[in-house]
């Protein structure tokens, strides 16, 4: 085949194969030849101007860019929409340029489109979520400046001339400290971080930023997006719920403190008659000449003067409701302290303890001498309960571990457990079992709050006889953060 | 009934030590002879074993409460008829047990104990009270005597 053969057949076939339609038009708009993608498209396109055929149109469009090619013999682009010959309506993208005749004139133009159809849908789909997600959505370039920002984000931040991200999150004059978005711009990876802006109307707004990578050019981040959700009503709840929280112990600590005073005072009235006791003894004794009965009521008088001095001393520290002073710590290093403290007493008294760490714990943010004063009262009360009971193996075990996200602390002896009407009232003020001078009923009480203050759970099982198991649970997701 | 040297025996019962110990001096300076038991499950035998002529029992002591070892000395064939003072560091304890023991004795038919006292006790009122039912002939004559350690 000659070249200029294969030449003339190359531009037929391309003419008809090229994905994009094609239609030459005449200076009166009239189609005077189309290709096989443009029928495929547009229907019969015979004798059809072009209005008639992308439209369905009788008058020719205003603006009309084929007409200017032709007027000026340059190459236009433009986006249109017309209607296929289904009926059903296309977006397509045109490009005008001219064919010269041998005069140099323009003899017909040549409008190349391509359907975008789909791409166009595309977009407004992404436009309306991007303007309609409730979240503020930036677009930012590498000093900051918002390229983009979604109608949510401009209802609540966008300031007339103000370009920058944090002139307009944080009404600032430089960008901030802690930038989530200079880091995705430095590592390239997506980061979040908790912000706290002002918005235009100058309310304080808290929200969750998440900025991603958008666009790398020359292996560097050159635009980033910020999607940011607004907390501040969360918080606010959160805010709202702590203080309901705080009044609600606040309140529970004033009954407390209520019905400790009548607790107290039968303490006292028995505390009373021992100080009346011992004057009577060491006056009997010295009467009677005899230094037995006078050190006997000497003895009865210390001990009171001690009982008083010591629940004096817990009541306070009670009713004036300490603060926890929390601080990262290690679980089991707090359980093995307070093993340690109890261990001659136990080997004296012939029960075994023992503590039972059988994983390492992470560290978490606890109040640690809150924690030791709970498993101390703990263990204390289990050693009592041993002994007083009639089992001969006696053994407290103070097992420490992490299970399902929460720190467990787990005590559990086999002394003589607690009937149901003692169960009922153990976490209630100045109950005690101790009748000799020992108990101050507090112990339990003091458990509870301090449990309570890592918004944590305490619970018991007992079997009369058998022995009693109390769990303390802390979820870490609950404990208190650093922050607060 | 009485003990040895013509004494009259009383038993003490109270989970405090140091309130016994106190009872049982005031009692002994006082002509009585005392028996004592800070713990309220083996009362009943050593009632039985010694056969008081009067008990001063705790009401609220832990483990078994004053209450019920109360009713088992009412129940109890040899000591029932045993004179029981009681008391107790409850709020309002006079008060309120004359009316627990009033409810007692009118659904069980257990008698009321003889007397209450609130602690801290007045001991000139608690000892005029047991000579009164152990020595009803020389009470008058003893009573402020035998109070001057206390006043």
């Amino acid at each position: 085949m000659p070249k200029q053969a294969v030449v003339n057949k190359l531009r037929t076939e391309l003419f008809n194969q090229v994905p994009m339609s094609i239609a030459v038009i005449d200076c009166d708009n009239r189609i005077v030849i189309a290709n096989k993608e443009f029928e495929k498209t547009y229907g019969d396109w015979k004798g059809k101007m072009c209005h008639e055929a992308y439209k369905h149109s009788a008058q020719i469009c205003a603006g009309c860019k084929a007409k200017k090619t032709f007027e000026s013999g340059k190459v236009f682009s433009s986006k249109e929409q017309g209607y296929n010959k289904d009926g059903k309506l296309n977006f397509y993208l045109v490009r005008y340029f001219p064919l010269f005749d041998d005069d140099g004139r323009v003899a017909f133009v040549v409008e190349m489109s391509a359907d975008i159809t789909e791409q166009v849908a595309i977009e407004n789909e992404y436009k309306l979520i991007f303007d309609n997600v409730p979240c503020y959505i930036t677009v930012i370039d590498r000093d900051f400046r918002v390229v983009k920002a979604n109608g949510f984000f401009n209802d609540k931040f966008s300031h007339q001339g103000k370009t920058y991200c944090y002139e307009m999150y944080k009404n600032g004059n430089q960008p901030c400290e802690d930038c989530v978005a200079r880091e995705v711009f430095k590592t390239g990876r997506k980061q979040r971080g908790l912000q706290t802006g002002i918005d235009k109307d100058g309310t304080e707004s808290h929200y969750m930023t998440t900025v991603a990578p958008l666009l790398f050019d020359k292996g560097q981040v050159n635009l980033a997006i910020e999607i940011s959700q607004d907390i501040s009503e969360m918080m606010h709840l959160e805010t709202q719920l702590e203080q309901a929280m705080h009044e609600k112990f606040e309140a529970e600590r004033l009954a407390a403190v209520g019905q400790t005073i009548a607790g107290l005072s039968h303490t006292i009235k028995n505390i009373l008659m021992g100080l009346e006791g011992g004057m009577y003894v060491v006056n009997s004794g010295l009467k009677r000449k005899d230094d037995g009965l006078v050190k006997q009521g000497w003895q009865m008088l210390e001990s009171d003067i001690s009982r008083i001095s010591t629940i004096v001393k817990e009541f306070l520290s009670f009713a004036k409701g300490t603060k926890p002073n929390f601080t990262m710590a290690d679980p089991v290093q707090i359980a093995n302290d307070v093993i340690a403290l109890f261990k001659v007493v136990c080997e004296q008294s012939g029960i075994e303890l023992k503590g039972s760490f059988p994983m390492p714990v992470d560290k978490a943010y606890l109040d640690p001498e809150g924690i030791h004063t709970a498993l101390t009262n703990l263990i204390s009360n289990a050693i009592d309960a041993c002994l007083v009971s009639d089992n001969k193996k006696l053994c407290v075990t103070l097992f420490c571990y992490e299970e399902d996200g929460a720190i467990v602390f787990r005590i559990k002896d086999n002394g003589c457990g607690m009937d149901y009407d003692t169960k009922q009232k153990i976490f209630t003020n100045f109950f005690t079992t101790k009748g000799s001078g020992q108990g101050t009923g507090l112990g339990l009480l003091m458990t509870r709050k301090i449990v309570s203050q890592h918004r944590g759970k305490i619970e018991v099982n007992t079997t009369e006889g058998e022995g009693s198991e109390f769990v303390i649970k802390f979820l870490r997701k609950q404990l208190p953060k650093p922050a607060e | 009934m009485t003990a040895a040297k013509g004494k009259n025996k009383i038993l003490v019962i109270d989970d405090e030590p140091h309130i016994v110990g106190y009872l049982k001096v005031l009692l002994e300076d006082n002509g009585y002879s005392v028996v004592s038991s800070t713990n309220p499950a083996c009362v009943i035998k050593m009632a039985g074993n010694e056969k008081p002529d009067l008990i001063c029992l705790d009401i609220m002591m832990p483990r078994q409460t004053g209450l019920s070892l109360y009713k088992d000395i009412r129940q109890n064939q040899i000591l029932h008829n045993i004179p029981v003072v009681v008391i107790s560091a409850v709020e309002n304890a006079v008060h309120g047990f004359k009316k627990l023991f009033d409810r007692l004795t009118e659904t069980n038919g257990i008698t009321a104990p003889d007397a209450f006292f609130e602690k801290p006790i007045n001991a000139a009122n608690l000892l005029n009270f047991i000579n009164t039912t152990l020595k009803p002939n020389l009470h008058k004559d003893n009573n402020t005597q035998t109070c001057q350690n206390k006043q």
